[in-house]
């Protein structure tokens, strides 16, 4: 996997905000929640969640539709939206630079981001993009340059409480037994990242507060 | 992302269709850049120039703010190198030949005021506490040498020619500044040269 760098408390109107750097590609994610919500989009037993994907350069595609439903899909089994009925919870992702993996990517910007901004969540989950060449070799955190010599590509995002995937986006030709190693490759990938994401966070936390 | 006022970009609000206006009128109606250089083949091929611009955090005061933002990544800009021979176009990767800058003409600076006081006080580059309780704003467009492009003051309290003048000269003063800070940070962050192997 390539080193991952995040950054913290960026934005300073944003109540949760995060850069997120996984090799050259690297996510800014901002969060607003609990804030107010249009009556149309209002629910009444829960928050509601709101996503926006903007890609580097260019205009909005529906590439960047697709992305937005699967983080907004994503995320909304994680948060407890129960706990803040009646609100909105603003996600707003900026891609800074694309070298590949760009949505797993995203989904821990957004997930660190949501930490920052202080959102109740089921457990912390982590998103790892692998993908597997003609030659049957797995490429775990792929460049843009290594994506283009893919069979297929899969984005998992596990969660640390219970077993089974929160997400999973396959593209590609692959086998029963491709997948099934890409799973376990990815899932002890998710385990790792989630481990880094708690001393950081942690981390941070003991700086603001003093220690535990 | 900028503020939670500002919606998901759906359908803009007041201040941002007047933010977008501004910029309009100060990168693409202030004939800025070159637009003749951009033609390849005289009514067939012209080549199209795309400004995006992301306001990440507002503290106030983002048409300055955005300006600088694009001016320099116009100036930052290296567009491909284009041979035309007759009828026949190539258009070289950047690998092939060095990527060129844009011909740009001047560089256009906003500078924003903020009135108080029933008019008497002003204020340069407000904050956002200061853009909240401001009697009036006015945005001057100018480049170093002085040329205003354009002067913006839609609204507010009322102001005297006499402030307006020495806004004015605050102004040119300030664009000459920003237009140095500018000029360094790309000096410093320019791409280096690669040599054609």
């Amino acid at each position: 996997m390539r080193p991952f760098h995040c950054s913290a408390a960026l934005l300073s109107r944003s109540d949760g905000s995060v850069r997120f750097k996984s090799g050259s590609s690297a996510v800014l994610c901002s969060v607003f929640g609990p804030i107010e919500v249009k009556i149309r989009d209002e629910k009444l037993d829960k928050a509601t969640v709101e996503v926006v994907f903007k890609c580097a350069s260019g205009q909005s595609t529906t590439t960047e539709r697709l992305y937005e439903r699967i983080v907004r899909e994503t995320l909304e089994a994680s948060i407890l939206t129960a706990l803040h009925p009646r609100t909105l919870i603003r996600i707003t992702l900026q891609v800074l630079t694309d070298d590949g993996g760009i949505l797993s990517t995203a989904l821990n910007a957004a997930i660190l981001a949501l930490v920052d901004a202080g959102i109740p969540l089921r457990s912390l989950p982590a998103a790892v993009t692998c993908m597997m060449d003609r030659e049957g070799v797995l490429f775990l955190d792929p460049t843009t340059v290594e994506v283009e010599g893919s069979q297929s590509s899969h984005v998992f995002v596990f969660d640390d409480a219970g077993e089974g995937t929160l997400a999973n986006v396959s593209t590609g030709a692959f086998t029963m037994d491709e997948y099934t190693n890409c799973y376990d490759q990815c899932l002890s990938a998710a385990a790792t990242l989630q481990s880094l994401f708690r001393s950081s966070i942690e981390g941070k936390v003991v700086r603001e507060y003093g220690p535990i | 992302m900028a503020s939670p006022s500002f919606g998901d970009g759906g359908s803009l609000s007041a201040q941002e269709v007047l933010i977008s206006r501004l910029l309009d009128k100060a990168l693409r109606q202030s004939r800025a850049v070159d637009t003749e250089g951009l033609c390849i083949v005289a009514g067939e091929k012209v080549w199209q120039l795309r400004v995006d611009v992301r306001v990440l955090d507002h503290e106030g005061n983002i048409v300055d703010c955005a300006c600088i933002a694009a001016v320099a990544a116009l100036l930052h800009f290296r567009r491909p190198d284009v041979t035309v021979l007759g009828d026949d176009v190539t258009v070289h990767t950047v690998e092939e030949r060095n990527p060129i800058p844009l011909s740009v003409h001047h560089i256009p600076i906003c500078v924003t005021f903020a009135f108080f006081d029933d008019g008497a006080k002003q204020v340069v580059d407000p904050t956002l506490l200061e853009e909240q309780v401001q009697e009036a704003d006015m945005t001057f467009v100018i480049n170093k040498h002085g040329d205003v492009c354009t002067l913006s003051k839609a609204g507010g309290v009322a102001v005297t020619v006499d402030q307006v003048i020495h806004c004015a000269n605050i102004a040119a003063a300030k664009a000459e500044d920003i237009t140095a800070l500018v000029k360094e940070a790309l000096t410093k962050h320019a791409p280096p040269k690669t040599d054609i192997v």
